[in-house]
């Protein structure tokens, strides 16, 4: 069986490295993940400001900003969030812990890593840029649609730059996938056949296999879009406008399964974890997870159910059809849950958080899936409500629920257990206030990416009641960095393996060495660390019966 | 190891089925029918997914021998240098042939050093073998 | 028959409450199941998959996606068809940030970005074809009260039916975002009796003559 190994090669090139230079420029992949995850943390708190701004022009009366102003502010709050902070924060989770979970010794293609996160730190800092320019930044939403975003009705350098930096993103991101995806697929120690891979390596398989084939098309779209802002003639008139969707959509869907399978991929370790029991339903959940990712690739064109030129029915059909990996998935995380032997951390809380809260948006999003709902409900606030739903109050509860898992392994240091419970307690409190009256709001007929709405319409009190929620959100995240900090600084050691892991990445120092390991146990299952307890749990029942 | 291509080549084959369910579409009359561009990109990703199987299972049938130890370098500023370089030409495909320029100089800057990296890479392999 | 609003109503009244049920059952379900573990103190089960049960559950689910498709092309096929021989007919144009309807015979109203739109007349009961484009970037022609909407694109036509059961104002707001004044985008409906309407017509094509009329 083929493996990849690696040795310690010295830097013959340039001996005398300063300490910084080396973690800017380290090619282990545990150094690239956390930097892109500090990254896209710093990215996540730039657009939260952006958030927390808009919500107090939508609960306020006047104007605290202008219309102007405020298409700048929602177009760089979706952009920052999906291009700048939860793709990258997913694909660095896979980063960091496919090749500890597979028993690999390095990921592969480590320069190609060390790649992505600059392509991921220039890319944000040109979008951003766009801030600096006399027109603003870029306003043309984060799908930067056409005509809107060409030069006749988007001029000046905000949607230049905003193209640059989604490109570079995502070539960064692109390249962040290919190295993960061949790690599980060709560096896995001996022993790690494909179906004793964990879950979570298998859920970033299927989104690795998303980003490859289905980002590209971005690349194009955008490349046709700078194109004609530049030379005119190729994306004209609205066929053109629907081609330039057809390419965007066919990324645009996938990518909020990029945003999904990992975070439902970490809560499956935490709760076979804080359950003490093996994960159920491995085979079928790696099944439904590859029939999923399939799946999302083929139903894009329901977002552009209204514009009459896509084959609805058929988009209909397979959107609707996700019902069934998602159930699937639904029922294997219950029946980890099922006779497990429970422990209310905060990683498990924030799970569970994941469980009830994603299913909200899922449910909703098959209601957006029918053409005849969708007809009445497109483009208003219940869709608002549905991705939040989707992305907020379920990935981003999964992101937690992962990180207070894994930060003892990544820092060799416990986060405070109350201070978690307390961030999720606001942090469950302020999503459930901020995002569910946006479904009421918009079966009333509010439409989104508005500044303003007329006084008479009655909706002054629920957008006040959303801005309330969006600000104990605020709250929770401040938590969250107190938890951090106090963490870090009064020290209370993990150990290797602080919550009696399952996995490879609980058989190694927190944090692991340069090399990951430095013996494998053997490896029988998806779980090996559980095999080995359970057979000394065996050993010693079969000791103490009766001979 | 030689069942790692099998994950592309079922992706592709099960991404294949979903673009022939469209065609069952096709008979809808009126002002909705399957638009070229559908079909051609889902075509495209099952087809790029499947040959991408393939080559992949290929590979690993060839590779039958055990792998020979990888060197990697433990940093890599060429690398970093290189993306600088790079994002530097695409801004300046915005804002002017100067900018391009300062990022082609980096750019270059950077592939020195990968080479340098290559050269170092080569001598350390052949100091291993030697010793 | 174009009927958006009865085939929303309709619609919802199957998935509504099937979603809701679905959450109950999984929320009930996990509750137990968390009350049960919190008091278990045996060793944790080992049990690890049901292979039978799943494959039975999967094909339960594709039961209800056949069940909620049907539905749902059963009620979108007669949406998404124009009636032949309609018995008004409006063009609109949609532009950065206006409404034009012109009906036949030349008579316009128009709404420049006004949250107090001027009031278009449609008659009750009777297919009403919408014929639209934009003139600049892509808008949306959103109706909330009949739960209908639709992209006008630039250049190239979009037609629809509508159908108003009910007498009384219809709202109107532009859905898709089209720059600075997008939230200013509304138009307004009203429909009147057939009579009324014709009448409405009749005087506003003296008042105004029609636009090909002119030289």
């Amino acid at each position: 069986m083929a493996v990849c190994k690696v040795g310690e090669l010295s830097t013959v090139t340039l001996p005398a490295r300063a300490a910084p230079l080396r973690t800017l420029a380290s090619t282990d992949h545990k150094r690239v993940a956390v930097g892109a995850g500090a990254v896209a943390f710093a990215f996540f708190i730039a657009g939260g400001v952006l958030a927390l701004v808009m919500r107090s022009q939508l609960a306020a009366d006047g104007g605290v900003v202008s219309q102007d102003t405020y298409n700048q502010l929602f177009t760089m709050h979706g952009s920052t969030m999906v291009y700048l902070f939860v793709v990258p924060v997913a694909l660095a989770a896979g980063l960091y812990f496919v090749p500890l979970q597979v028993g690999a010794a390095a990921v592969a293609g480590p320069r190609m890593a060390l790649a992505g996160l600059w392509l991921l730190v220039f890319g944000g800092l040109a979008m951003w840029a766009g801030f600096l320019t006399s027109g603003g930044a870029a306003a043309a939403s984060w799908w930067g649609f056409d005509p809107l975003s060409d030069a006749i009705h988007s001029p000046g350098s905000g949607v230049e730059l905003w193209i640059f930096g989604v490109v570079l993103a995502t070539a960064g991101q692109m390249l962040w996938a290919g190295c993960v995806l061949v790690t599980a697929l060709r560096c896995r120690a001996p022993g790690m056949t494909l179906m004793r891979m964990p879950v979570f390596t298998w859920s970033m398989v299927a989104t690795c296999l998303l980003v490859v084939f289905a980002f590209p098309a971005l690349i194009v779209a955008l490349a046709l879009l700078w194109a004609q802002r530049h030379f005119g003639g190729v994306l004209d008139g609205g066929l053109g406008a629907v081609d330039y969707q057809q390419l965007f959509w066919f990324y645009g869907h996938p990518v909020v399964y990029v945003m999904f399978f990992p975070f439902i991929g970490m809560v499956g370790e935490v709760v076979a974890t804080f359950c003490g029991r093996r994960f159920f339903g491995h085979s079928a959940f790696i099944l439904a997870l590859l029939a999923f990712a399939g799946l999302s690739m083929t139903v894009w064109a329901h977002h552009m159910f209204t514009m009459g030129q896509v084959t609805n029915k058929y988009f209909a059909l397979t959107s609707t059809a996700l019902i069934v990996p998602a159930g699937i998935e639904y029922l294997d995380l219950l029946g980890t849950i099922w006779r497990g032997r429970l422990r209310f951390s905060a990683a498990f809380l924030f799970a569970l958080g994941f469980i009830v809260q994603f299913l909200v948006g899922g449910l909703t999003g098959i209601v957006l899936a029918s053409p005849p709902l969708d007809y009445g409900l497109n483009m208003s606030y219940f869709v608002v409500a549905h991705f939040h739903y989707t992305i907020f109050a379920g990935s981003a509860f999964g992101l937690f629920a992962g990180v207070y898992y894994w930060f003892p392994k990544v820092t060799g240091v416990l986060l405070r257990e109350r201070l978690g419970k307390l961030h999720f307690l606001l942090m469950a409190i302020g999503t459930n206030l901020a995002f569910f009256p946006m479904f009421v709001l918009g079966a009333e007929g509010m439409t989104r990416r508005i500044a303003d709405y007329p006084s008479s319409s009655g909706w002054q009190s629920l957008n006040e009641l959303e801005t309330v929620g969006a600000g104990v959100i605020a709250l929770s995240i401040l938590a969250f960095v107190v938890n951090v900090v106090v963490s870090l600084r009064a020290r209370q050691a993990a150990g290797d393996d602080p919550w009696q892991g399952q996995t490879l990445e609980w058989a190694t120092s927190s944090p692991p060495p340069r090399h990951n390991f430095h013996a494998l146990p053997p490896i029988r299952s998806f779980a090996p660390l559980l095999d080995l307890r359970e057979d000394s749990e065996d050993l010693l029942a079969g000791e103490r019966a009766p001979a | 190891m030689r069942r790692a291509g099998i994950v592309l080549i079922a992706w592709g084959l099960w991404l294949g089925v979903l673009t022939a369910l469209q065609a069952a579409f096709r008979s809808i009359r009126g002002p909705l029918g399957v638009h070229w561009i559908e079909a051609a990109m889902l075509g495209g990703a099952a087809g790029a997914c499947l040959l991408a199987g393939l080559v992949l299972w290929a590979l690993d049938a060839r590779s039958g021998a055990v792998e020979r130890p990888r060197a990697v370098a433990t940093d890599s500023v060429a690398t970093a240098t290189l993306i600088a370089g790079f994002a530097l030409v695409l801004l300046g495909a915005g804002f002017g042939l100067w900018l391009i320029l300062i990022g082609a100089g980096v750019s270059a800057l950077g592939l020195g050093g990968l080479v340098r990296e290559a050269l170092a890479r080569r001598r350390h392999r052949g100091e291993a073998e030697a010793a | 028959m174009a009927d958006s609003l009865h085939a929303y109503e309709h619609v919802r009244g199957i998935y509504f409450p099937i979603a809701i049920g679905v959450f109950a059952l999984v929320l009930a379900t996990l509750l137990l199941l968390l009350v049960r573990g919190r008091l278990r103190q045996t060793a944790p089960g080992r049990t690890a998959d049901a292979p039978r049960f799943e494959i039975g559950y999967a094909l339960l689910l594709a039961c209800t996606v056949a069940f909620l498709i049907v539905v749902t092309f059963r009620s979108e096929t007669p949406i998404d068809r124009t009636a032949a021989h309609p018995a008004v007919r409006i063009e609109v144009t949609a532009a950065q940030w206006s409404w034009v309807f012109t009906y036949a015979g030349g008579a316009t109203v128009s709404d420049v970005s006004s949250w107090q739109p001027s009031v278009a007349l449609v008659p009750v009961g009777q297919e009403v074809e919408f014929y639209g484009r934009s003139r600049d970037v892509i808008h949306g022609f959103w109706v909330p009260q009949l739960h209908f909407q639709r992209q006008f694109l630039p250049e190239y036509p979009t037609r629809f039916d509508l159908r108003f059961d009910k007498p009384g104002r219809y709202g109107g707001v532009c859905s898709v975002f089209c720059g600075d004044r997008h939230a200013q985008m509304h138009f307004a409906l009203e429909a009147v009796s057939p009579a009324r309407f014709q009448r409405w017509l009749g005087e506003h094509a003296r008042r105004w003559p029609s636009a090909r009329s002119a030289s």
